[in-house]
């Protein structure tokens, strides 16, 4: 992924993913799009700013209002290099395929982050907010 | 969710619903995008709903400019206000409007909602507070009262209406034609739309051929229990070339504006996140 960190706010926008999977015996090509589609924005999600916050044992919040999860104008441009094989034991020869894209994904933006700032964030989401205490932080250290 | 209510066409009628609706316990609804979901959350036994969607006066409906400045009626949606071209020339509103939950949700809400419901986080109210907007209070003896709005929010969700009035229209006052304007609104959130803000500050600087300052105005939004006027920030600037601020200049802008700011820590985020970032976007903006 490629990302993009506002050092004023610690807001992190995704600008481009690539995803190279193997898929199996594709049986609907633009489906297989949408499902990988959805899987990134998925786990940008869960990257980013969905979060269950429990306080005292219950949940501070319980309804979209505040659990958020990616609109449309936070989507990137999202590039995908699948890689068609025969899986044996599927039907057809084909694969389940949507979850895959959403398991690396949080890993990818959060090492990306690192990367640019030379800072490690260690917990998900990685929100504005945690990345703006590290910018601080390292900022304060090296004087 | 179950009310009553009443839906007045006329400015007479809509004052005569007023009238006749002082003993009871009445709300106004006119995009109802967010009286709904408040209805929903709190249960109220014995509630009048004023419906204003149906009313078709032109001093609450429409958008005007005049000798004053603009004029926008309180019933003129988001939508209204990003399509007219007169008041393209405040950038802090049409940004702040821009910035506003989604497409549909601006194509109902109006300008007076933003502004009655007196939330601090309001994003429309944060930009009009900048450019030192009036509001026009109409009541039920069709007498009109001026406010300017950095006075119109007591608290949150509260405000100086009484029960017998209601905002008819506010007015974006002129200046005078300068060479300079820099003017804006930024809204921090966790994500880019359907988002309220955790942080919001609207400036509008006007400066002369040489780059002096010659009117300044600023508001920031969420970090306090009002949205706020940071005067003396402002009262900084002026005579202040903005071409040529020290980094000690942007600084001290930015403490100025800091001093306004009491935000609370809640689960979107810290109050020391909505402090520094404050600081941070104030001093960014020249």
């Amino acid at each position: 992924v490629e990302v993009e960190v506002d050092t004023l706010t610690g807001k992190v926008d995704v600008l481009n993913v690539h995803v190279g999977q193997d898929v199996g015996k594709v049986l609907n090509p633009l489906g297989l799009e949408g499902q990988i589609e959805g899987g990134v924005v998925m786990g940008m999600g869960y990257a980013l700013s969905e979060e269950m916050i429990f306080e005292d044992g219950y949940l501070r919040n319980p309804t979209f209002h505040d659990y958020k999860v990616p609109t449309a104008r936070d989507i990137p441009e999202i590039s995908f290099y699948p890689v068609e094989t025969n899986e044996e034991t599927g039907p057809f020869g084909a694969k389940g395929v949507a979850e895959a894209p959403l398991v690396p994904t949080p890993a990818a933006i959060a090492n990306a982050v690192s990367n640019i700032l030379d800072v490690e964030i260690n917990s998900l989401p990685v929100t504005p907010e945690k990345v703006l205490k590290a910018i601080c932080d390292k900022e304060r250290d090296q004087g | 969710m179950d009310f009553y209510t009443v839906s007045p066409q006329q400015q007479q009628k809509l004052l005569e619903a007023i009238k006749q609706n002082q003993g009871n316990h009445f709300r106004f609804g006119a995009g109802y995008t967010d009286l709904i979901l408040e209805l929903q959350m709190q249960k109220q036994d014995d509630l009048t709903v004023i419906n204003l969607a149906k009313l078709k006066d032109k001093d609450f409906t429409s958008i005007n400019d005049s000798k004053e400045g603009s004029r926008i009626g309180a019933l003129a949606t988001m939508t209204d206000v990003l399509s007219n071209e007169s008041l393209q020339r405040f950038p802090a509103l049409i940004e702040a409007i821009e910035s506003l939950a989604s497409v549909q949700v601006r194509s109902v809400a109006t300008v007076g909602g933003n502004i009655c419901t007196a939330s601090p986080a309001g994003d429309v109210s944060c930009a009009l507070v900048a450019l030192d907007a009036a509001c026009e209070i109409l009541d039920t003896g069709g007498k009109i009262r001026t406010v300017p709005i950095a006075e119109f929010f007591t608290g949150v969700k509260t405000s100086v209406l009484k029960k017998n009035e209601i905002l008819r229209s506010v007015l974006v006052p002129h200046r005078k034609t300068t060479d300079r304007i820099v003017s804006g609104f930024i809204k921090i959130g966790n994500r880019n739309s359907m988002e309220i803000a955790l942080v919001s500050f609207a400036y509008y600087i006007l400066a002369d051929s040489n780059g002096d300052v010659t009117s300044s105005g600023a508001a920031i939004g969420s970090v306090a229990e009002t949205i706020k006027s940071t005067e003396s920030a402002c009262e900084f600037l002026m005579g202040k070339n903005i071409e040529h601020l020290t980094k000690t200049d942007k600084g001290k802008f930015a403490d100025l504006v800091l001093e306004y700011a009491c935000p609370i820590s809640d689960i979107r985020a810290s109050a020391w996140y909505r402090r520094q970032v404050l600081w941070n976007i104030s001093r960014s903006i020249f």
